[in-house]
Formats: structure tokens, sequence, C-alpha cells
């Protein structure tokens, strides 16, 4: 593993009433990884939807499974229709 | 002295409305704060998920275009609290508007990156939109741009 892959850390945003809140991971542990994907499973339980990218310049893609690899993802509660 | 009674008790009924109407503000004070630190949190996260052009059209004019990923239409989001996507036809006048966000209490700016993320996504803009209630016969200012 090259230092550039060991430095490597994810961001979760999470859309709440705050604003969001911000849930990080670092590739290298592997604790915070089964956090990261114990939260991402349990939002998307209830209805959430994920959208992540590779860096910050790529759009982002739906995704249905955690992949700690990405270094950005945006938790988005159900659409309602108004 | 039963005066003097009546005159203590009504004084310490002015002081409590006196202490509640204090605490009332203090507590409103604290709500409108966190209320615009979440605005100013939303505001970040919805000008990170944005390309330079749609940060600088959201700057100047409070709304944005987005391509559908899917369909490639074009969507217009404005800076609004409710019925705020209008869909473009190719003439770039407004076909009908669109009402649907992100459930909860969640900030303006959110409900506009969650509105977008949804939108320019080819497997998520189908859904957004079966969820989406239509509008046609609104017309504010802004949607006739």
């Amino acid at each position: 593993m090259d230092s550039a892959t060991r430095q490597h850390t994810g961001v979760m945003n999470i859309m709440d009433e705050t604003g969001h809140r911000q849930l990080q991971w670092n590739i290298s542990d592997p604790k915070q990884i089964a956090a990261a994907r114990k939260t991402f499973d349990r939002l998307i339980l209830r209805g959430h939807t994920a959208f992540g990218a590779n860096s910050g310049s790529d759009l982002k893609r739906t995704i249905t499974a955690f992949d700690p690899t990405l270094e950005e993802v945006v938790m988005v509660p159900r659409i309602v229709g108004g | 002295m039963r005066g003097l009674d009546q005159a203590t008790a009504l004084c310490k009924r002015v002081a409590g409305w006196i202490h509640a109407a204090l605490l009332a503000k203090e507590r409103w004070n604290r709500q409108a704060m966190q209320k615009a630190r979440a605005e100013q949190r939303s505001l970040l996260l919805l000008l990170a998920q944005l390309n330079d052009e749609q940060r600088c059209e959201f700057k100047a004019h409070g709304y944005f275009y987005v391509t559908g990923g899917g369909s490639r239409d074009r969507y217009r989001i404005r800076l609004d609290s409710a019925v705020n996507i209008d869909l473009l036809g190719a003439d770039g006048k407004v076909r009908y508007h669109l009402c649907a966000r992100p459930a909860g209490e969640i900030p303006m700016y959110d409900v506009m990156a969650g509105q977008l993320l949804f939108l320019q996504d080819r497997a998520s803009e189908a859904h957004f939109l079966a969820q989406a209630k239509k509008h046609v016969t609104l017309s504010f200012p802004a949607m006739l741009r």
C-alpha cells in the first residue's frame, strides 16, 4: 500500500436539520470503515438515497452499497412530492 | 395588611411573566442562531455540489440549470421554498413546474442540493420525477424568465 492510499480519507455528508453532519473514515482504518458502513446501511434502510464520487470534481452517481474508496458520499433523505 | 399581600402576589406574578418572556426570547434567539448556522452549512454543501457554471448562475441569479441524467431535459432549480423546479422546453420557456424535495426539516440549500443530485443522475431522475407533482398554472416572476 503506497502512502497516497494510506492517507485516503472519505467523507459522508448526511443531510439533516443542522445543515448536514459529517462522518469521515480513513481507508487504512477498518474500524472507521465499519462505522461508516453501518451508518450508510442504516440510512439506506431508512429511505435515504446515497450519491457518491471518486473525486470532488466528478459528477455524483447513485450508489447502493458503501464503497470506502469513494472520496465523498452525500446521503439525501427520501423524496416527497409537494 | 391584605392590600400588601395582594400587591406582593401581583409583583410575583409580574416577575414571573417577565422571567418567562426573557426565557422565551433567549430560546427564540438560540433557535434563530441554530437555523442561521444550519443555513450556512447547507449553503456550503450546495456550493460544493455545483460545477463552476452553476455556481456563477446561482450567485448571480439565485438559480442554476441542471441537465437530466436520463432524459437530458433541462431543469432550472430556483431558491424558493416550494415548487422551485422549472422544466424548460427547447425554446427555453417553462413547460411546467415541479414540486418534490427531500423529506424532513432540512435547510433550503440542502433541499436544492438534493434536487440537483437526484435530477443529474441517470438512475435517480426517473424516481424523482415519479414522486414530483407537476404544477402548470403558477406564474411567479422568476418562473417566467
